[in-house]
């Protein structure tokens, strides 16, 4: 993050909740970086075959892709994005696989937006 | 005079220690400890929900649901020891039974109706999208119980966990419903119908619907199942969203024996069965318990046969007229006339205790 202004990192949130969608836009945007919302992750798959994001938000069990595709999706696209699961069904298999996957981090949901910020940070800390 | 003094202690212990048998104080102090605890419980709860709203979290309805279902479970545990303590025992007789009394009934009914209520708006949201027609009995877990109803849930449950002798079968779930009515068309007329009380004519469209295609081979398949394993009869049976919850909706709806497990007669004895949630009777319960019309929705199961010599239905939470206890009702052959009230059947009445103690039996004048 050191050459970049946090104003130029973009942060892609799908979540098949609006709430959820809705509420980290709000408190990412506080922030000052430019976040997009997905309800499905088949059309947020199509936004990113047109532009790369820094650090996709995914949540872990959605109606049309299941979130470990989205992310090996993700990563075959641009390796260099950073992938954060959060789920409501969180279990050590799931956290294992993610982790295994290539995903940055992994959150049980409710999830400290404090603390998805600060994973959010770390995972642009190199960038 | 001290002769008189040592009666009147006397009496003063006897007194205190009868009254000790009637309710011994370690079940007392124990329920005291579970009402505080469950209170302290649905408090923490409460506060946690308070946190999680403060803006600084992100979650969605599957937490509001956990969190729910936890508080719903605190409350309820509360006022079952609270019974408990507030219960009176004795010789009283209403309606035929002694036993345990229940000195505030209301209590019940008020929490039935909020909870309902509230589960209404917690679980409303539900979309049919990921749930599928028909689930097969072994497949069934607790947290399909809204799409599968409540009668389908219990039953799964004392199979798959308990693995209690419960027959084979399948569920027929809630967006198979959402799928019949959308179909036909119902779903646009639904309100209005209910407003006019025109149920004749919801009934005559009900019966007359077509069974969506995808729905008519998920039965076909349920069905082949079935008789593969050698049965060639089925029950269909209600299993409404709510039923057998909070609110039993005993008797409310519709079921339909010894149907041949063939896939017309099934779906005939479906259409019934989703038609009786529009009866007149059905229509005045649900208002009675603060359910809109309309709203709730039908699940069905489809059980096989059983040649059964007796049966019978046990209550084991029983309330009535201030009565609480066991109560089981059994007649010779199917029960089917004794949820409709048709027979006299044999009443056995037992106390809730840790070993039931049977409190009075009488024995109905029915043919075999």
């Amino acid at each position: 993050m050191n050459n970049r202004s946090i104003k130029n990192f973009k942060i892609m949130v799908i979540d098949d909740e609006k709430i959820v969608c809705d509420m980290a836009k709000l408190s990412l945007e506080q922030d000052g970086y430019i976040v997009e919302t997905f309800l499905n992750a088949e059309p947020a798959l199509k936004r990113l075959e047109e532009e790369r994001f820094d650090v996709v938000v995914t949540d872990y069990k959605m109606k049309d892709i299941d979130s470990l595709e989205v992310l090996r999706r993700v990563k075959r696209l641009y390796p260099e994005t950073e992938v954060i699961i959060i789920t409501a069904f969180a279990n050590l298999d799931a956290t294992i696989e993610a982790l295994r996957g290539d995903a940055f981090d992994f959150f049980p949901k409710p999830v400290k937006i404090r603390d998805l910020k600060e994973s959010i940070k770390r995972a642009l800390s190199n960038k | 005079m001290i002769k008189d003094i040592i009666v009147f202690l006397k009496s003063i212990l006897l007194k205190r220690r009868r009254s000790r048998a009637e309710l011994p104080f370690n079940l007392v102090f124990s329920r005291f400890k579970d009402i505080l605890n469950s209170n302290t419980k649905a408090l923490e709860i409460m506060a946690d929900m308070g946190d999680k709203l403060s803006g600084d979290y992100l979650f969605d309805i599957n937490y509001i649901r956990k969190a729910y279902s936890d508080l719903s479970e605190a409350l309820n545990n509360s006022i079952r020891s609270f019974d408990t303590l507030t219960e009176k025992r004795g010789p009283q007789k209403i309606k035929g039974f002694s036993g345990v009394i229940i000195k505030y009934p209301e209590l019940h009914d008020v929490f039935a109706r909020i909870d309902g209520r509230i589960k209404k708006m917690v679980y409303g949201e539900v979309t049919g999208g990921d749930i599928p027609l028909i689930v097969l009995y072994e497949d069934i877990t607790w947290d399909m119980r809204h799409a599968v109803g409540g009668k389908n849930a219990n039953l799964a449950e004392v199979k798959n966990y308990l693995k209690l002798n419960i027959p084979d079968g399948f569920a027929i779930t809630t967006s198979a419903y959402d799928e019949f009515i959308r179909h036909n068309g119902i779903d646009k007329q639904l309100k209005r119908l209910i407003d006019e009380m025109n149920l004749a004519e919801l009934k005559r469209l009900i019966m007359g619907g077509n069974i969506p295609p995808e729905l008519d081979s998920a039965i076909e398949e349920a069905i082949q199942r079935l008789l593969g394993k050698g049965y060639h009869r089925c029950a269909i049976r209600s299993s409404a969203e709510e039923e057998d919850s909070e609110v039993s909706f005993a008797g409310q709806f519709e079921t339909v024996l010894n149907v041949p497990l063939n896939k017309e007669k099934v779906e005939d004895a479906y259409r019934n069965v989703i038609a009786s949630l529009f009866s007149e009777r059905a229509i005045t319960y649900q208002k009675r318990f603060e359910f809109e019309p309309g709203s709730l929705r039908m699940a069905a199961g489809c059980l096989v046969m059983v040649d059964a010599r007796a049966s019978g239905v046990i209550y084991t939470e029983y309330y009535s007229h201030k009565t609480s206890g066991i109560l089981i009702n059994a007649t010779w052959g199917l029960g089917k006339s004794i949820v409709e009230g048709q027979v006299d059947a044999d009443r056995y009445f037992l106390s809730k205790e840790a070993e039931p103690g049977l409190i009075e039996k009488r024995v109905g004048k029915k043919k075999r």
